[in-house]
């Protein structure tokens, strides 16, 4: 725990021997094996890994997406497996923010009310959403294409989109799962930097799963999933120094 | 790392979490469909084509049930009418009267208390008895074939019953015993009344108001000096209907233009019918339409005469034969049409005897099967499609929940969908169903069809049942797999892709 000041900070996201086991028998894969994690208030976290290593599921377990088959994940000092299906779904709407690497935009609906949709579930009236979402859209630079379906946008642009829909209930938390796979390297580019500034304007703290290298420049700190079990952690301190043979790995 | 289990867990504010509203749902709903307009309108087709199915067997149903109806009534009205030439040129029969007591016709039953000349309380009596007599008779009936054979012999029960006298009691409970029957009426001692009592006063009944008919035929046969009932009939003279019904007919004014016309008709059938078997005008006309001479004859004719230039045909024959100059092609014609559709009747009442309209709204048994059945394949069909528009928006599901969408707000969103599209499904499906039943029937019935009268109302709540049984199946279909996906944990439904 060397970055910055994490120390000092508020514990946001804590993982307690968290396993996750598919199917029974002889046919169980152990997707996570214990894994044992605290990420603090504000803190920018990049979670690396090959794939099948359980990173996606950690995240999951993480976002309350899935439950787990044991350990406990505390998230701002709650226990998720204790939440009722009225409280997971308070929990998801207006405590955490999701990014998916395949957007995941609804398909009917155009730009902003793609953004609104979070703000009607937290009860917001249908004119104040609709100025907050203007207003999240003007954010990532989308304002004049408000009235466009996904369909008629780009994938940089929907990811855009996908951010200014996570941060409509000015969630504490913003998990984002490999955000820039399918995007190519500008767009990529744009979408981290966006990323970044979020962090840093609104201390928002954020999670992100990825392949891309570039995030280790703007994150606190990584988090190395291998195996079902946290392999290392290491603040971007530590990492400048190997970041040639991290870079000769990709 | 502190331990967690030592500190106390804050508890999350849930009341904050809103559930939205019923109409935002449908909203919603709308806004989904009209994006996936292609497999909305599969669905609706499947929904449509199931309430069609409904509609139609259940108004088909109804239309050849309210024609065969119509088609009775009037049969039973011309062979009242034939009958009623009849009665006013001889008495009624015993069986006649009883009948019409039992049934209790308050014309019949007035024109009978008038000629027997017994009074009005001697009436309401022999009226008592003959239900009596027919209730007794109708018990007999039901008796095992093997029993009534026993007790009745060959004859009906009626005429076992009329023949019946205070020394066959014995005998009859006797047998009745033996056999392990139930008396009629109940038990002996009411039979034995009917017998002992009732039997004596309708047979003295019955034979004063036929002595009464008799001198009122005979009156009303002076009257008409000579000529025949059915003459004056069809000459109809004006004052007739006041003499017929001075000596104590009931008959109406417009029973009287009926009578007229049917003696009419049969006269000059007859007359047709003498001229149609002179050799040259059978020979001619069996070459003109090809039947057998010997088989010429009104009824054969008739098949043939549809339309004016073959009725000036045959009225070209008959006249050579030295027709009445009443018989002009026009009337020939009309004759013709009016034996065709007597025909048509009898055809349609074929069917109401050999497939009994019963149950609910007219169904056969065997349609009612087709029914349930047809609908029990539009069940599956109808919960395939929910299943495939549910499954495949796994992920729209997914991400809704992970925005905050409660359980019951995602299954709403889906029954909604589901009824709508069951609404307009079976709105569709109603129109296509009546339209096809209108056809058919009209196809089978033609012009009987329009003898269906009354049968708007049936038809309008049957479309309603339809309707309703529409919108319920696509609402119960959609609920299982909305449940299915609604359930599920966002990621669990991701991972389905």
């Amino acid at each position: 725990m060397t970055s910055k000041d994490s120390a000092d900070r508020p514990i946001i996201i804590r993982t307690l021997g968290l396993e996750k086991h598919y199917g029974i028998g002889d046919a169980t894969t152990y997707a996570l094996r214990g894994v044992d994690s605290s990420i603090a208030r504000g803190e920018f976290i990049a979670v690396m890994g090959p794939s099948g290593s359980g990173k996606s599921t950690y995240f999951n377990m993480i976002g309350g997406l899935d439950s787990a088959t044991s350990g406990r994940i505390l998230i701002d000092e709650v226990d998720v497996a204790q939440l009722s299906a009225v409280e997971l779904a308070f929990l998801r709407c207006q405590k955490i923010g999701y990014i998916f690497q395949s957007y995941n935009l609804i398909r009917y609906m155009t730009a902003l009310e793609n953004v609104t949709v979070p703000m009607a579930f937290a009860g917001v009236s249908p004119e104040e959403a609709r100025r907050r979402g203007m207003a999240l859209l003007a954010l990532v630079g989308l304002e004049d294409r408000w009235a466009h379906r996904p369909i008629e946008m780009s994938g940089g642009q929907q990811q855009r989109v996908a951010i200014a829909r996570s941060l409509c209930n000015n969630p504490k938390i913003l998990l984002a799962d490999e955000p820039t796979a399918n995007l190519d390297l500008d767009t990529g580019q744009e979408i981290l930097r966006i990323l970044q500034r979020i962090n840093q304007e609104r201390e928002m703290t954020i999670v992100c799963s990825t392949h891309d290298h570039r995030l280790l420049k703007i994150c606190d700190r990584i988090l190395w999933i291998r195996d079902g079990r946290v392999e290392r952690v290491a603040s971007r301190e530590d990492i400048h120094i190997t970041v040639g043979s991290i870079g000769g790995e990709a | 790392m502190s331990n967690p289990a030592s500190r106390v867990l804050r508890p999350i504010v849930a009341k904050d979490q809103v559930r939205l509203s019923a109409g935002r749902g449908f909203r919603l709903a709308m806004s989904g469909m009209s994006y996936r307009m292609f497999r909305s309108s599969v669905t609706i087709a499947i929904l449509s084509l199931a309430t069609a199915f409904m509609v139609h067997m259940l108004s088909y149903g109804l239309l050849q049930h309210a024609t065969e109806r119509g088609a009775l009534s009037e049969l039973m009205r011309q062979r009242r009418l034939g009958q009623e030439i009849t009665r006013l040129s001889d008495a009624d029969s015993d069986a006649t009267i009883f009948d019409a007591l039992a049934t209790g016709l308050p014309e019949r039953t007035g024109e009978y208390s008038r000629w027997s000349n017994l009074g009005d309380a001697r009436t309401a009596q022999a009226c008592a008895f003959a239900r009596r007599l027919r209730e007794a008779a109708r018990a007999l009936d039901a008796f095992p074939v093997a029993a009534r054979a026993v007790l009745l012999g060959d004859a009906t029960a009626q005429e076992f019953l009329l023949s019946f006298d205070a020394g066959d009691l014995d005998r009859l409970d006797a047998q009745l015993n033996h056999l392990g029957l139930r008396a009629p009426l109940g038990n002996f001692q009411e039979l034995k009344r009917l017998v002992i009592d009732g039997l004596p006063q309708l047979r003295t009944f019955a034979k004063a108001a036929q002595v009464g008919q008799k001198s009122a035929i005979d009156e009303l046969n002076r009257s008409f000096q000579g000529e025949s009932i059915v003459e004056v009939l069809r000459q109809s003279s004006p004052g007739l209907a006041e003499r017929i019904r001075g000596v104590g007919f009931e008959l109406t004014s417009k029973d009287l233009g009926d009578l007229s016309r049917l003696a009419s008709r049969t006269t000059d059938i007859n007359s047709v019918n003498h001229l149609l078997q002179n050799g040259d005008v059978s020979t001619e006309l069996g070459r003109l339409f090809s039947i057998d001479p010997s088989q010429v004859n009104f009824e054969s004719v008739s098949e043939y005469v549809s339309n004016s230039s073959r009725a000036r045909a045959v009225g070209k024959w008959l006249a050579q034969a030295g027709a009445p100059t009443e018989i002009t092609p026009q009337r020939i014609l009309e004759l013709a049409t009016t034996h065709r559709h007597e025909v048509k009747l009898t055809r349609a009442l074929g069917n109401l005897t050999e497939d009994r309209a019963v149950g609910w709204f007219g169904l056969s048994e065997r349609n009612q099967w087709l029914v349930v059945l047809s609908f029990l394949v539009c069940v599956v069909g109808v919960a395939n499609a929910m299943l495939m528009s549910v499954t495949e928006r796994f992920t729209e599901i997914a991400t809704m929940k992970c925005l905050g969408a409660m359980d019951g707000f995602v299954m709403l969103m889906f029954v909604f969908e589901a009824m709508i599209q069951g609404l307009v499904g079976g709105i569709i499906g109603l129109f296509l169903g009546v339209i096809l039943a209108t056809i058919r029937a009209g196809i089978e019935y033609g012009s009987l069809l329009a003898g269906a009268t009354g049968v708007v109302l049936p038809v309008a709540a049957a479309m309603l049942v339809s309707l309703m049984v529409g919108v319920a199946l696509a609402a119960i279909a959609a609920v299982g797999p909305a449940w299915l996906a609604a359930r599920l944990s966002p990621m669990e439904a991701m991972r389905v892709e």
